[in-house]
């Protein structure tokens, strides 16, 4: 059985890391309501993803059943690589619109946002749907 | 690709939990490969083949109609 522990060690130091980043951000200029919003929302969705993973990981463990296996794993990587092409997509359509926002911040964590969640929804789709191949 | 695991899990009285634990997968990947909709790993596939006693083209049916899309694509 795998042991997670320094899986979970790293990513509590990344979050750590980046969420200090994040306040340092915060407190030291002066930022808008919306991107204060944002970077909250970015340090919010980290712990949560973070959590539900340990959440599932440990009532995995216990069901005896791994935590990830094949699939799993290569939906992760068919969800990275759609979420990279859509990012794309996302951070175009930013820059094309980027007289709509009044700060860069504001324009940078819309776009973290974003990707982030389209790697989400991506992720859900194939683990609900197992359709990996396209016939 | 088609496959008989739904019928040699009922032929051997096996849940696709315990088939999952037996070959070291979650249940979804085996909800997933019966209905067809995931290709196993080689290794995977032959693990399958093993807990039913079989080999991998008893329980795995390639079609010639999906070398000839892989073929033609």
């Amino acid at each position: 059985m795998k042991n997670y522990n320094k899986e979970i060690a790293f990513g509590i130091a990344l979050l750590v890391i980046f969420a200090g980043l994040l306040f340092w951000f915060i407190s030291t200029a002066t930022q808008s309501g919306l991107s204060i919003i944002i970077a909250l929302l970015i340090i919010l969705m980290g712990v949560v993803t973070f959590v539900l993973q340990i959440v599932n990981k440990q009532r995995d463990l216990e069901a005896g059943s791994p935590a990830e296996d094949e699939f799993s794993k290569l939906a992760k990587v068919y969800a990275g690589s759609r979420a990279f092409i859509y990012s794309m997509y996302l951070w175009l359509l930013i820059f094309v619109f980027n007289s709509a926002f009044t700060k860069p911040q504001t324009m940078l964590g819309i776009g973290i946002l974003g990707s982030a969640l389209i790697y989400g929804l991506w992720l859900f789709y194939f683990k609900t749907t197992g359709e990996l191949y396209e016939e | 690709m088609k496959n008989r695991m739904k019928e040699l899990r009922a032929r051997d009285n096996i849940t696709q939990a315990q088939l999952a634990n037996i070959v070291g997968v979650r249940r979804e990947t085996i909800v997933f490969l019966e209905k067809g909709k995931y290709n196993p790993s080689l290794s995977l596939a032959y693990a399958v083949a093993q807990v039913f006693k079989m080999t991998i083209e008893e329980v795995f049916i390639f079609e010639s109609s999906d070398i000839k899309k892989k073929i033609t694509h």
